[in-house]
């Protein structure tokens, strides 16, 4: 079969990431702008602010693309874009571009659930084998869910209330840390020790997952030593909320290799750059002889490469889109 | 035989609640496309645009100049025709203007006012319009705050837009950007 070459541009948050993926496998350029620092004076991402800076910068993204592969734009296969879930108002620059791009060259246009895309980052480090069980960990979603072949989806258990990255960046602010959370409260963590008591989420047999209770349980325990006067360890807090809330992934995702006896295992979303929880996973995958799949630092964040990795098995489909293509900014993982 | 040299311009103007697209032969406007109260501006302006030009019969390569309105107006409809016009004039390489809404308002009404007001969902933007161009500054008012004698313009006529060039400014599609006045009110950390 001829190869096949896929733009894909990912603005669904506050990176704004357009890439060349070959075959759904391999990438041939990817570029990205971030807006963290922008964004970090306000402890968060700010919408309005995302949609104005990926308005502004999408060319440039473009362009260096363009500049550092030397490839045609007119010699791509497809245009892929995320769609969903995300910030609607980013969601709509990184469409709009697409549209524009399929509609000049001509080339069919995919729309791309940006969750599918964080598992199919996997595939730019090594191919899924199925039946897997994927772990999605992120700051929108946790969900564990079996895959039996592309784009299969069964959701085995999600989180009842906070996602476990929400969970990270709410500890962070409590802590003081700046926005992003996850990756300053796991340096803070590092120097630390697991000394704090704090409250372990839900101790059942069942495959889905809550950090509510922890994350109230650290917001109570900072509010209660500061009216005691008592100053508080940030680097030990930082350790013992991690471990556990490291550990409970692992315990639901030892609960449900166990019940599905399934051999394959992948992990997706941005916390899966968690250095703690992916060596946990590993020693996990060792314990019970499981094919792990966990993609490069560099793909398990927001970025375009996972998106045109998604977009190849919608383009062997022919699952194209119109160019009345809207964000949906709820999308679910069906 | 003769070779006739076509040289088509596009006009893309979503800064409000209507699309407006418009196709210029030279400086004669030959097709009009105007979508009026829409909702959902990014659902319908990309396949307006492909049914403007599909009707005329209009390759992309004979596009020669673009033309956008920047705004200021609601910030997603602006988003969209700015994206839009960008985006085509870097990937065909051809030269992009921008007029603001203000201007454009003032032009379509033939300068007959001073004040001059575009909407916005919960208020106007209002400038002074002299000599086809703002002076001072755009200012944004609420709508229980409009002050009298402004020209508040809801269907600007493009028909003769580009009969004066000199209203519009050619930029870089690098930093044509949407045009907002209202500044971000958030409270840092």
């Amino acid at each position: 079969m001829k190869d096949v070459f896929i733009l894909a541009i990912e603005s669904s948050c506050d990176e704004t990431s357009i890439a060349i993926v070959k075959n759904g496998n391999e990438v041939v350029g990817l570029s990205t702008n971030t807006q963290i620092p922008v964004h970090e004076k306000f402890g968060g991402v700010v919408p309005e602010l995302a949609s104005r800076m990926h308005t502004e910068n999408i060319l440039y993204v473009l362009d260096d693309l363009l500049e550092k592969t030397g490839f045609n734009i007119a010699n791509i296969n497809a245009v892929a874009v995320t769609c969903g879930p995300g910030l609607t108002g980013s969601l709509l620059i990184g469409i709009e571009a697409a549209k524009v791009i399929s509609y000049l060259f001509n080339k069919p246009l995919i729309a791309v659930n940006h969750i599918i895309g964080h598992i199919y980052a996997n595939q730019l480090t090594k191919a899924l084998s199925f039946p897997t069980l994927a772990l999605i960990v992120s700051g929108g979603h946790t969900n564990l869910v079996c895959m039996k072949d592309n784009y299969n989806f069964e959701i085995l258990g999600s989180t009842l209330d906070d996602a476990i990255g929400e969970a990270f960046d709410k500890v962070a602010r409590v802590l003081g840390l700046k926005y992003p959370g996850g990756p300053n409260v796991e340096a803070l963590a590092k120097m630390g020790n697991p000394t704090y008591k704090l409250p372990i989420p839900m101790n059942n047999q069942s495959l889905d997952f809550s950090f509510s209770g922890l994350k109230s349980g650290i917001v109570n325990l900072v509010h209660n030593e500061e009216q005691r006067n008592k100053e508080i360890n940030k680097a030990d807090l930082a350790c013992s909320f991690q471990n556990i809330a490291v550990d409970e992934v692992i315990r639901k995702l030892e609960l449900a290799i166990k019940k599905t006896n399934i051999k394959n295992l992948i992990v997706a979303g941005g916390v899966s750059a968690n250095g703690y929880l992916r060596t946990k996973i590993e020693e996990l995958a060792l314990k019970y002889s499981v094919n792990l799949g966990i993609p490069d630092l560099k793909y398990c964040t927001d970025n375009a490469a996972m998106i045109g990795a998604a977009a190849y098995y919608l383009y062997l489909k022919q699952d194209f889109s119109d160019l009345d293509l809207q964000p949906r900014p709820n999308k679910s993982l069906n | 035989m003769w070779l006739v040299i076509t040289m088509y311009t596009l006009f893309i103007d979503t800064h409000f609640k209507d699309v407006c697209l418009g196709l210029y032969n030279k400086n004669r406007l030959i097709d009009l496309i105007q979508e009026k109260d829409i909702k959902t501006t990014s659902e319908i302006t990309m396949p307006l645009l492909k049914k403007l030009l599909d009707r005329n019969k209009i390759k992309l390569e004979n596009l020669k100049k673009i033309v956008v309105c920047i705004g200021p107006g609601s910030f997603t409809g602006v988003r969209v025709g700015v994206t839009i016009a960008k985006l085509i004039a870097y990937l065909l390489n051809i030269p992009i203007y921008t007029i603001n809404s203000l201007e454009l308002a003032a032009f379509s009404d033939g300068y007959n006012h001073e004040l001059y007001g575009t909407l916005e969902n919960n208020g106007v933007f209002i400038a002074q319009i002299k000599d086809k161009k703002i002076v001072g500054n755009i200012e944004y008012y609420k709508n229980s705050e409009i002050p009298k004698n402004v020209f508040i313009c809801s269907n600007d006529d493009v028909s003769q837009l580009l009969t004066d060039f000199d209203i519009f400014k050619e930029e870089s599609p690098f930093s044509v950007n949407p045009l907002y006045i209202k500044e971000l009110n958030i409270n840092s950390k």
